[in-house]
């Protein structure tokens, strides 16, 4: 691997946005293509942190810190990967349900994901369930996210995958849901196609869903 | 149905007080201990679930009741609360009011939820944009204005005459918790890695606030109440939210200076007084530390939680710690049937009572999905495998 590219894995890796930045820029500066320094040092880099995160050696703080550094990487590259046409891995759409203000597990995952490679279109928090189907109405996404912290709004992830169903737009997309009491079974139960428990698994279960 | 009080020799051989300090004592009573806490639409159908006359209910803004000594002598349970007051000029607040601004600068917003209940979520954190400096700048709440302990001494006296219940009295600051209630959560745990010198100095003022507001507090009510509860949630659903390593280094100083001053006030006043410190999610890796800094009691032991295992955390620290809570609220009690209810119980019992050390209740405020049958099966459940000798 490039050398410079091996800094930026690392730049990430600690969290150092001004690194990070610095070494895209030389990355760029060395001619390499900005598709190989997403892929090669973006990346690669967020891919080790969810397994770092998955195994106990990362937490949220050093997760968040690696994702801010991607992102501000990733904002040096985004115009030239859109003029050599480069496209997304995905595209998928987020939103905490409605009621529900709780939107840190959220963050991560479209983090993650973005680190992953995807285009992210984060809808915020209480979201009602016509704003989720107008945002998949509007953006085709490959994949909608949703997260709920509280028993008493994860109903509403069922509500959201009745609006979905009933513009008829349900099979056009993939929905995932996470949050503090959502399970597989309750997933499995409202008919999402997935649940992850934390961020990093979120990425590997959007991969294995496209 | 069963009252479990005093006069019935045959259910009680302690008083409900004695019940609760023998147990954090690490003795084994007569009884498990009972807690029970609600959020305002449960406690209101039990209430009328118990066939008790309708109260005038006065929630906070995390919609949390408590309950009057004719639901906690009906419900049997063996304890009841007490809260401080809050300083002068603290805005009143009012259930239902869209939003609110608390002593803090918190302000919160009412969120509706689809079905018409509510809950009030923090909006702008005040201090998502501050340095250091302007740390000494922001209108912090004065740990010794008489509003904390105005009336307390009297409601304290007149509750220890009306009730033999433990009383538990919630501190009114957290420091870790405060501090990303403040920032802002995302940020808060940002600064811990790329800010420390913003997020040591912000817990350095919440510490100093917290030991204050303590000493005044303690001061004037620590004879009265059996144990100081501090709330500073540090877990999440699949791990601490922090490295144990910054947890030691960063949390643990803060924490140890305040709960050595409660322990000093309590030596003043109230030997027997305990420390109970609240903190939802998985804190297996930290519970040595927080031993270390000089907690008594472990509350919710949130169950079902990989690395929350409750026979190992009962089998590798259940001789210094004692625990409250342990009851499932994400699935068994709101949508359990009242015998998974009492399985969940029997459970419960036996992996943290053994040798006393164990209060049961729900891991968190009941919320509006919890049938009032369920609580009642959680009543039952208590005393019908919480008598000591356990069976197994």
């Amino acid at each position: 691997m490039n050398a410079t590219l091996k800094e930026i894995f690392e730049a990430v890796l600690a969290g150092n946005k001004n690194e990070t930045e610095d070494k895209v820029k030389k990355a760029l500066d060395e001619n390499v293509g900005p598709e190989e320094i997403l892929k090669g040092g973006l990346i690669d880099a967020m891919s080790e942190v969810g397994e770092r995160f998955e195994r106990g050696d990362y937490y949220v703080p050093e997760m968040l810190v690696a994702a801010r550094s991607m992102q501000a990487g990733l904002a040096l590259l985004k115009p030239l990967l859109m003029e050599a046409n480069v496209k997304p891995a995905g595209r998928v759409v987020f939103g905490t349900v409605k009621g529900d203000l709780h939107d840190i597990g959220k963050n991560l995952v479209a983090m993650m994901l973005e680190g992953a490679g995807y285009e992210i279109i984060d809808l915020g928090a209480d979201v009602s369930p016509a704003q989720f189907a107008e945002a998949v109405r509007e953006h085709s996404p490959d994949i909608v996210g949703m997260s709920a912290l509280l028993t008493t709004t994860m109903p509403e992830m069922k509500n959201v995958i009745e609006a979905l169903e009933d513009i008829r737009i349900r099979d056009r997309v993939k929905v995932i849901i996470g949050g503090a009491p959502v399970t597989q079974e309750y997933a499995t139960k409202i008919g999402a196609d997935g649940f992850a428990p934390d961020a990093s698994r979120a990425v590997t279960l959007v991969r294995q869903l496209q | 149905m069963a009252c479990f009080c005093r006069k019935n020799p045959v259910m009680a051989e302690f008083t409900h007080r004695e019940r609760v300090l023998l147990t954090l004592e690490h003795q084994e009573p007569d009884f498990v201990p009972f807690d029970c806490t609600f959020t305002v639409a449960p406690y209101q159908a039990l209430v009328k679930y118990l066939g008790l006359p309708p109260e005038p209910l006065n929630p906070n803004m995390w919609l949390e009741v408590r309950p009057s000594l004719a639901v906690v002598e009906t419900l049997g349970l063996d304890t009841c609360y007490l809260d401080a007051g809050s300083p002068k000029g603290t805005p009143e607040f009012t259930f239902g009011m869209d939003q609110y601004t608390d002593v803090w600068g918190l302000n919160f917003r009412k969120i509706m939820q689809s079905d018409g209940n509510f809950y009030y979520e923090l909006h702008t954190p005040p201090l998502a944009n501050a340095t250091i400096d302007d740390l000494d700048d922001y209108p912090w709440p004065d740990p010794k204005d008489d509003g904390w302990t105005e009336g307390l001494t009297e409601r304290a006296s007149l509750l220890r005459k009306r009730t033999d219940r433990a009383i538990f009295l919630e501190l009114p600051v957290g420091i870790f918790e405060h501090a990303y209630l403040l920032r802002g959560m995302q940020k808060f745990l940002i600064d811990l890695v790329a800010n420390p010198d913003f997020a040591v100095a912000l817990m350095d003022r919440l510490c100093d606030i917290a030991v204050g507001v303590a000493r005044t507090v303690l001061g004037s009510v620590g004879q009265y109440i059996d144990v100081l509860k501090h709330l500073d949630d540090t877990g999440s659903q699949h791990a601490p939210m922090i490295s144990p390593q910054m947890f030691q280094q960063m949390v643990c100083p803060r924490f140890k200076r305040l709960f050595q001053t409660v322990k000093e006030e309590f030596s003043h006043c109230n030997p027997r007084g305990k420390i109970m410190t609240h903190t939802d999610g998985v804190v297996y890796p930290l519970i040595e530390d927080y031993i270390n800094v000089g907690i008594d009691v472990l509350n919710p032991v949130q169950p079902n939680l990989e690395g929350m295992d409750h026979k190992r955390i009962k089998r590798e620290f259940g001789d210094r710690l004692a625990f409250h809570g342990g009851v499932d609220i994400q699935h068994t009690m709101p949508f359990g049937t009242t015998e998974e209810v009492a399985a969940e119980v029997h459970q419960r019992i036996n992996d943290l009572a053994p040798g006393g050390g164990y209060i049961l209740a729900p891991a968190h405020n009941l919320q509006h999905d919890v049938p009032p049958a369920n609580v009642i099966a959680l009543r039952d459940a208590t005393r019908e495998f919480g008598r000591y000798p356990l069976k197994n």
